[in-house]
C-alpha cells in the first residue's frame, strides 16, 4: 500500500510541474499584452519584458481620440454584428440541429454528409463569391453584410448540439405528444429547457466567432472605415506608418476586446454541468 | 366505452422487418389484457400503435367504435407509462402531472384539484414539490401512474413499468397497479416479458413470439391448456417437461413409451384430444415440474439421473436428465441429491399434454 502511494505521488508532482510549465508558457503572451497596454514609453519592439513606466494613457487616448482610428465605434459595430449574429446562428443551429435529431425524412441522411463534407472546406475558399453575391445586392461594405455571412452558414455546424440532443431521451417526447404538446411545444418546453449547457455553448461559439474574424470582415468592408470590426481597425494600427505610434495603443485594444468573452465565458461556467436529465429515465 | 379492436394489424418496418403479423384482437371494455413474449416479439410495438407513436402499416385499429389509424396520439383518449419513467426532468412532480392538463387548456384551480385528489390517492402528496432527480425508483413510477391517472384517459397503455424497480418494489407495484384497474374501472393494456407478472395480473394474456399471437385467454386456461408447445414452455415457472415418447395401442386403449417404460394414457384425455389420431408416431409429451414425482416403485417409472439441485427453501427444483430430454422435477420439500445420482421418475398422466413433433401444435 505505501509503496502504492509513494508511487502516485511521485507521478502527481510530475504532472503538477510539467502543467505548471505549460501553463506559464500559455499565460505569459496574455501577461505581455497586457504589460504593454500599460506601458508609457512607445514603440513596437523593447528589449525588456516589463515596461519601465507605467501609464492609463493608452487606454484613454484609444476610447477618446478619434482623430485617426474611432475605436469606440469600431467596438460598438462589433458587438451589434456579434449580438445579432449570436442570436440567428443559435436559433439556425439549435433547430437544424434538433430537426436532424428527431425528425425523420428521406434526406436527412444525405443532408448529413453534405454538410460533414462542407464544413471540411475552409470558410474563406467561398470568399470572392461572396463578395460579388453582396455587391449584386448592393450591401457590400455594410454591416448587414457581415451578419449574413457570418449567420447564414451557421446551421451547418449542427454535429454537435445534434449529438446533444441524441442524448435526450426520445421517450420524453413521446410522453409529452401523448400529453397533447405539439412538436414545436415540445422543443421549447421540454427540450429545450434541459439543454441549457448546449446553448451556452452553441451562444458563445456563435458569438466569438463573429467577434474574432478578420478575413471576411476584410474582404467584405474594403476601406469603409466606418463600419470596421475590431479586429481590422486594431490591425490597420500595425501598418508601418503607425505602429511606433499605436502599438501600446493596439495593445490596450486587445485587452478591451477580450473583456466581454472573458465575461460571457466566466458568466455561463455554472451552466456547463452536466446537464439536468437527471431523473428522467432510469439510468 | 373504451372497447380497442385491432384488426389484422400489420407493422412493417422502413427496413421491411416486419415486428408485428397480422394482430387482431378485441380488448373489451374495463379489461386488463396483457400482451407477453420474449424481447422482439413486437408486444412493445403492438403497444405503441395503439398509442399511435407507430405508424400502423395496415390493418385497423378502433377504440371504441371511432378508427385510430390516423388519429394522433393526443386525439386518442389515452395515457402511457413508461418503462424508464419519462418523466420531465426539468419540473417538479407537480407540474409533471399538471403538463398534459395544461395542454388541454383546463382552468388553473381545476387542474389543481385534479392533481391533489390524483396525487391523494397514490400517496404522493408529499413529493409534489420534487424534481424527479430526488425521487426513488418507486416514487418516480408512483408519479409517472399519476402523470397517466389525472388526464382521466378511458386507455391506460403501460409498457414494461416494473422492469426498473427491485424485487421486492415489483411484487407490491403488481398488486398496487392490479388495485389501482379496480379503482379507476378503464381499459388496461400491459406489456411485459415477464410470465409472473403476466399470470398474477392479467384478466387476459396475449402470448406473442415473432410478430404472432400464439394464444390469448385468461391466466389459467393458458396455463392448463397451452396451444402449442411455445405457450407451454413460456407460461409456468419452472418450465414445462418436453419428452420425445411413441404413441402404442388402439382407439380405445393408447399408451406412450418413453425410454423403455409404457404408461397409460388417461381416458379422458383420450377422449377430449386427437391423440388417437397418432398411433405409431413420435409425439411431444409434456407435463408440468410439479406434475412429475420421484418414486421409489420401480414399476411404471423411468430412470433418471441427477444433474443438480435446486434449492427453493420450501421446495427444491431437481434437474434431471431422462435420455437426452432435460426433465426438471418440483419437490415440495428439500431434496438433496447429488451429479449423478439416479432415481425413479414418474408421472401424474391425468396432467398429461401431447403435442406434434412436427408443428408443436397441441394435439
Amino acid at each position: 500500500m505505501r509503496k502504492m502511494s509513494t508511487v502516485r505521488k511521485t507521478t502527481n508532482i510530475f504532472v503538477y510541474v510539467f502543467l505548471s510549465v505549460l501553463a506559464l508558457i500559455w499565460v505569459l503572451p496574455i501577461l505581455w499584452v497586457i504589460l504593454t497596454s500599460f506601458r508609457e514609453e512607445s514603440g513596437s519592439f523593447t528589449p525588456y519584458f516589463l515596461p519601465q513606466g507605467y501609464t492609463l494613457k493608452n487606454y484613454i487616448n484609444l476610447l477618446t481620440d478619434n482623430s485617426t482610428f474611432d475605436f469606440p465605434r469600431w467596438f460598438m459595430n462589433t458587438l451589434f454584428v456579434s449580438v445579432v449574429t449570436c442570436i440567428i446562428s443559435t436559433f439556425f443551429v439549435l433547430s437544424v440541429s434538433y430537426t436532424m435529431s428527431r425528425l425523420r425524412f428521406r434526406l436527412r441522411k444525405p443532408l448529413m454528409n453534405i454538410a460533414l463534407i462542407l464544413g471540411m472546406f475552409p470558410g474563406f475558399m467561398s470568399m470572392i463569391a461572396v463578395y460579388y453575391v453582396l455587391k449584386s445586392f448592393g450591401i457590400e461594405q455594410s454591416l448587414l453584410a457581415l451578419i449574413l455571412v457570418y449567420s447564414a452558414g451557421t446551421g451547418l455546424g449542427f454535429y454537435v448540439a445534434k449529438g446533444f440532443f441524441d442524448t435526450v431521451p426520445r421517450a420524453l417526447d413521446e410522453a409529452a405528444m401523448i400529453d397533447g404538446a405539439s412538436r414545436g411545444t415540445i422543443f421549447w418546453k421540454i427540450t429545450l429547457p434541459m439543454s441549457k449547457p448546449i446553448i451556452i455553448y452553441t451562444l458563445l461559439t456563435s458569438f466569438t466567432a463573429p467577434w474574432i474574424d478578420y478575413i471576411f470582415a476584410s474582404v467584405i468592408m474594403g476601406d469603409n472605415y466606418e463600419n470596421y470590426t475590431v479586429a481590422l481597425g486594431l490591425f490597420k494600427m500595425l501598418e508601418k506608418e503607425f505602429i511606433h505610434n499605436y502599438y501600446t495603443q493596439f495593445a490596450a485594444g486587445a485587452v478591451i476586446v477580450s473583456i466581454p468573452i472573458a465575461i460571457l465565458f466566466i458568466s455561463t461556467q455554472k451552466f456547463y454541468v452536466g446537464g439536468v436529465t437527471g431523473g428522467s429515465v432510469k439510468g | 366505452m373504451a372497447e380497442i379492436i385491432l384488426k389484422n394489424v400489420k407493422k412493417i418496418y422502413d427496413n421491411s422487418y416486419t415486428a408485428v403479423h397480422d394482430f387482431s384482437l378485441k380488448i373489451r371494455d374495463r379489461e386488463f389484457v396483457i400482451l407477453v413474449g420474449p424481447s422482439g416479439c413486437g408486444k412493445s410495438t403492438t403497444l405503441r400503435m395503439i398509442a399511435g407513436l407507430e405508424e400502423i402499416s395496415s390493418g385497423e385499429m378502433y377504440i371504441g367504435d371511432k378508427l385510430m389509424n390516423e388519429l394522433p396520439p393526443k386525439d386518442r383518449d389515452i395515457a402511457m407509462v413508461f418503462q424508464n419513467y419519462a418523466l420531465y426532468p426539468h419540473m417538479t412532480v407537480y407540474k409533471n402531472m399538471a403538463f398534459a392538463l395544461e395542454m388541454r387548456k383546463m382552468p388553473k384551480e381545476e387542474i389543481h384539484k385534479k392533481i391533489m385528489e390524483t396525487a391523494k390517492s397514490l400517496d404522493i402528496v408529499s413529493l409534489l414539490e420534487r424534481k424527479p432527480k430526488a425521487l426513488s425508483g418507486g416514487q418516480r413510477q408512483r408519479v409517472a401512474l399519476g402523470r397517466a391517472m389525472v388526464r382521466n384517459p378511458s386507455v391506460f397503455l403501460l409498457d414494461e413499468p416494473l422492469s426498473n424497480l427491485d424485487a421486492k418494489l415489483r411484487t407490491q407495484m403488481r398488486a398496487e397497479i392490479k388495485e389501482l384497474h379496480r379503482k379507476l374501472k378503464t381499459t388496461f393494456v400491459y406489456v411485459t416479458h415477464d410470465q409472473t407478472e403476466a399470470m398474477t395480473m392479467g384478466d387476459r394474456i396475449v402470448v406473442m413470439k415473432d410478430g404472432y399471437i400464439h394464444q390469448a385467454d385468461t391466466p389459467q386456461e393458458l396455463y392448463n391448456n397451452p396451444a402449442n408447445t411455445f405457450v407451454a414452455g413460456f407460461i409456468g415457472s419452472p418450465q414445462m417437461n418436453f419428452i420425445d415418447c411413441k404413441v402404442l395401442g388402439d382407439k380405445e386403449k393408447v399408451r406412450i413409451k418413453i425410454a423403455d417404460t409404457i404408461f397409460d394414457v388417461p381416458s379422458a384425455i383420450i377422449k377430449s384430444g386427437h391423440i388417437a389420431d397418432h398411433i405409431g408416431k413420435t409425439v411431444i409429451f409434456g407435463i408440468r415440474p410439479e406434475n412429475t414425482f420421484l418414486t421409489g416403485n420401480k414399476v411404471n417409472s423411468i430412470f433418471a439421473n441427477i444433474e443438480i439441485c435446486e434449492l427453493m427453501g420450501d421446495s427444491s427444483y431437481i434437474h434431471m436428465k431422462i435420455g437426452k430430454d432435460n426433465v426438471i422435477s418440483k419437490y415440495p420439500s428439500l431434496f438433496n441429491g447429488k451429479k449423478g445420482d439416479t432415481v425413479n421418475v414418474t408421472f401424474d398422466m391425468n396432467k398429461a399434454l401431447f403435442f406434434s413433433k412436427e408443428n408443436g401444435f397441441r394435439i
